[in-house]
Formats: structure tokens, C-alpha cells, sequence
């Protein structure tokens, strides 16, 4: 029985990774549309746009604590963005993203929050299908391997 | 805090605005280099140079030098690096200021811009591709006006400072604003800055970066023109101070602050009363009666006066069409208040 949880276990930990990304990607979504607008109505610094919107996106912790410790905005976004928890995809996502971001006027960073925000919801919809598709499968996949292991071992 | 100290605290300041490589070397400087220095300047592929006491000097691994090819080079990276950290990262939060070919530091350090303008029709409307960055590092010299302000005695007749680009005439400003608001000078004043640039007051997020005394009200990024008749309808000031003027909306709302009681002390860019009365505009200035006196600073330490005049004699001289008469020199027409 204790085989079949602990692989019931990893099967949902797996899951529970592709849920967690889903959530990250419409929460960075979601961020990027609220800076759009403190750029465009109010000509919001990006530290105060990352301070205000970004401490509820996980993968920025490193960010922040680099931040903390005095680093320079182009460091701590380096921090954040090689972070391995990320995949590698979206690890270039936010490199990219960081490089350019309050890096130009007005009118180019509209242009850059928008294009980063087609990006980002390509993702979602990779992530969403993916979690969808793989989430069940690794759950079934994790009792499955417990109950094989259980049997063999009996 | 002595001067030096103060000096080397405020280059430290602004120092920090450049990117981490060169704020290493530029905070390893000794103090009394730092203390000196009231220019940094970055171009591209060229060697980084300081500005001190009207000489050029050249930033090395182990201090300075005089010799430019010693001189450590500024790349391109390091540049775009110190242009986004002077704009916080946020070069759109300045796009105004970078229109204009500067962007303002926390402390009132002005950053000079150099680059390709971006067009839109006849107007500027960005600047990419940025070649140098000139950080002057401001000071705060109290008493640095302490010679102008006993050659004038009343400033009741609003007092024009023209000399020329270096030669501390904001440093000047922020000193006759700190002294007239405290009581330092005569008695406490209601003084309002008009502070179009932030170079005055050093603002940044509601904070003055600067002292200018307990009764200076200070109107900051404001336009000279309506901020000078903002501060005429709603601060009540018997002293109005701001920098650099020179339009023509600017001389009709200085025409309206003279007939409302109000004095202004303002300064121009010119090298010597003929270069200052060569321009219409600022013929235009004087014309308007807000000015009873015009000094003239000398390039160097700021508050060194080369000549005090009446505005109305500086007129009537030009009128008559003399005006080389007035170039340079302390002879003839100094201190004649």
C-alpha cells in the first residue's frame, strides 16, 4: 500500500508542476497587462511596477532578494531569469522580456508589454493543454508504477 | 559636514548612477579628486574624463592621469547600461527630459545627453543610440553667495545672473534661495522655487535633495512660464527663483510677477553682457523691469561676481550701440549698484 502512495505521490507531484506553471504564466500574464497600463497612464517606474504587481509571481523571488541586497535591476532580472526552476523555454521568455523592459519610450514599451503578452498566451495555451493532457496521465502513471512496483516486490 | 566632505558625499551621489564597473573606479578615487570633480563624462570607445577646476582629467585602474590614451575607455555596453540606470530603468519615466537632452538625478545632478535624435515630423520626440553622458555633479556651496548678496544689498528689484554653462549659476540660485527662506540674509522670506529641471531643489519622490531653508515652497518640473504664475496665484511668494530663462512665454509671466509685487532672481547663459544684450530675448528680459540689477559670474568657483550693472544702464548702453564696452574685465562697470 505504502508503494502505491508513494507512487501516487510522485505522479501528483509532477502534476502538481505543470498546474504551478499554468498559474505562474496567468499570473505573469496578468502582470504584464498591469504594467501596460501603469507605463501608459502614469508613467510608472519598473521598480515600483515590479514592486506592486511582481511579488505574487514566485519565479521573481530571486529577483527580489538580489534587488534587496543591493544588485543592479539588469543582475537581479538575470537571477530571476536563470532560475532552474523554470523550464528553459520560459526562461528565455523572461530574459528577453527583462532586457528590453523600461529600456525604451513610451509608445516601445506598449509595443513591448503587447508583443511579450502574445508570447506569454501561447505558453498558457501549451501549459493549459499540457496540464490537461499530462496531469491525469502522470497521476494514473504514479498509482500504476506504485501498484507494478508493489507486485513485483510480492 | 565640511565642504569637502559634502563635495565628495554629492560626487559619490551621482556617481552611482553609472553602471557597476565604472561606479567601482569612480568611488575608489581619493576624496579630495572627489571633492574637486565637477564633471564626469562617458563617451563612446573615448577615455572616461573628469572635469575639476578647469582641468581634464582622465579616469585610470589606480586614480587618474592627465594622459588620455591611459585613460580607461567607456564602451558602447557600459553607456546603454549607465543611461538605463540614470532613468531607473525606466527610460519612458524621463522621455520628456530625454527630448530635451538631459535626464535629472536624485540630488539635482544633471545628465547632459548625446545621441541620434527620433523624429516625428519637425519635433523630437526620443534619442536613441546614446554616445555620452555628461553627470555634472551638483553642489550645495552654502554661502557661496554671500559675496553677491552684500555687493547687491536689496534684492527687492529682482536680480538677473548671467554668465556662462559652468559657472555655478544654479549653485548660486540654490544659496540665494536658502539664504533669503532662513533669514540669513535680512530677514525670513516666502520664497518659491520654480524648479523646471529639478536642478535647484534635487527633488525626487516628494524629498529635496537639497537644502533651501525653512520657508522656500518649491513647484518642481513645472514649466518657468506657468509656474511662475502658479506660484504668483496660490503661494503668495515676495521671492520667485528659477533658472535659465529665455522664452518668450517665459518674459510674460516674469511682466506679470514684477506688477504683482513679486521679485524675481533668474539666470541666463551668457558669456558677457554684449553676448547678453545681443539677444533679443534677453533685451526682452531686461526690458521688462522684472530685473533692477544684471551680475555677470565668472566660469570657475561658483559666486565669483566679474561684474554687477543696473539693468537699466546696460540698456541705455546698449542703445546706444556699444556694447562691446561691456565684455569681460571687472573695470568700468563692476559693482556699480
Amino acid at each position: 500500500m505504502c508503494l502505491i502512495f508513494a507512487g501516487a505521490a510522485a505522479g501528483c507531484l509532477q502534476a502538481r508542476k505543470l498546474r504551478e506553471r499554468r498559474d505562474q504564466l496567468r499570473a505573469f500574464l496578468k502582470f504584464l497587462s498591469e504594467a501596460k497600463t501603469e507605463i501608459a497612464f502614469a508613467a510608472v517606474p519598473v521598480d515600483e511596477i515590479l514592486e506592486r504587481y511582481g511579488r505574487c509571481l514566485h519565479f521573481l523571488a530571486p529577483y527580489f532578494y538580489a534587488r534587496e541586497s543591493g544588485k543592479e535591476f539588469t543582475q537581479a532580472w538575470k537571477a530571476a531569469a536563470d532560475s532552474r526552476t523554470l523550464s528553459p523555454r520560459d526562461r528565455t521568455l523572461l530574459r528577453d522580456f527583462g532586457n528590453g523592459f523600461g529600456a525604451t519610450d513610451m509608445q516601445g514599451q506598449q509595443a513591448h508589454c503587447s508583443l511579450y503578452e502574445e508570447m506569454t498566451r501561447k505558453e498558457l495555451e501549451d501549459a493549459e493543454e499540457d496540464y490537461r493532457k499530462k496531469g491525469r496521465l502522470y497521476r494514473m502513471l504514479g498509482v500504476c508504477a506504485g501498484a507494478m512496483l508493489a507486485l513485483v516486490l510480492i | 559636514m565640511d565642504q569637502k566632505k559634502e563635495n565628495a558625499c554629492r560626487f559619490n551621489q551621482a556617481a552611482s548612477a553609472m553602471c557597476p564597473r565604472i561606479k567601482y573606479l569612480l568611488l575608489q578615487l581619493p576624496e579630495a579628486v572627489r571633492a574637486e570633480t565637477s564633471e564626469i563624462r562617458l563617451r563612446v570607445n573615448k577615455p572616461i574624463s573628469l572635469w575639476s577646476s578647469g582641468s581634464t582629467w582622465f579616469l585610470t585602474e589606480n586614480g587618474v592621469t592627465l594622459l588620455p590614451e591611459r585613460g580607461i575607455r567607456a564602451e558602447k555596453a557600459d553607456i546603454y547600461e549607465s543611461f538605463r540606470i540614470l532613468c531607473s530603468y525606466s527610460v519612458y519615466s524621463h522621455q520628456e527630459q530625454i527630448c530635451e537632452g538631459y535626464v535629472t538625478l536624485h540630488g539635482g545632478h544633471r545628465v547632459g545627453l548625446g545621441g541620434t535624435a527620433v523624429m516625428h515630423g519637425n519635433m523630437i520626440t526620443g534619442m536613441k543610440d546614446i554616445t555620452s553622458l555628461n553627470i555634472r555633479v551638483a553642489r550645495q556651496m552654502n554661502g557661496c553667495a554671500d559675496q553677491l548678496l552684500q555687493m547687491v544689498g536689496n534684492l527687492n528689484g529682482g536680480l538677473l545672473l548671467a554668465g556662462p554653462p559652468a559657472s555655478g549659476k544654479t549653485t548660486l540660485l540654490r544659496d540665494i534661495a536658502r539664504q533669503l527662506s532662513s533669514g540669513v540674509f535680512d530677514r525670513i522670506n516666502k520664497v518659491t522655487v520654480v524648479d523646471e529641471r529639478g536642478e535647484i531643489c534635487g527633488a525626487c519622490q516628494g524629498e529635496y535633495g537639497n537644502d533651501l531653508g525653512p520657508c522656500c515652497d518649491v513647484l518642481d518640473g513645472f514649466p518657468k512660464a506657468t509656474g511662475m504664475l502658479f506660484a504668483l496665484r496660490s503661494l503668495s511668494p515676495e521671492y520667485i527663483i528659477c533658472d535659465e530663462l529665455g522664452t518668450q512665454q517665459e518674459t510674460d509671466a516674469l511682466v506679470q510677477s514684477v506688477n504683482a509685487g513679486t521679485a524675481v532672481i533668474a539666470s541666463i547663459h551668457a558669456g558677457s553682457f554684449s553676448e547678453l544684450t545681443a539677444r533679443a530675448q534677453a533685451r526682452a528680459l531686461l526690458q521688462s523691469g522684472a530685473f533692477a540689477r544684471v551680475a555677470l559670474l565668472e566660469r570657475g568657483k561658483p559666486g565669483r561676481v566679474k561684474a554687477l550693472v543696473k539693468a537699466g544702464d546696460l540698456l541705455a548702453q546698449t542703445g546706444g550701440g556699444c556694447v562691446s564696452d561691456f565684455c569681460g574685465g571687472s573695470g568700468g562697470l563692476s559693482a556699480s549698484a
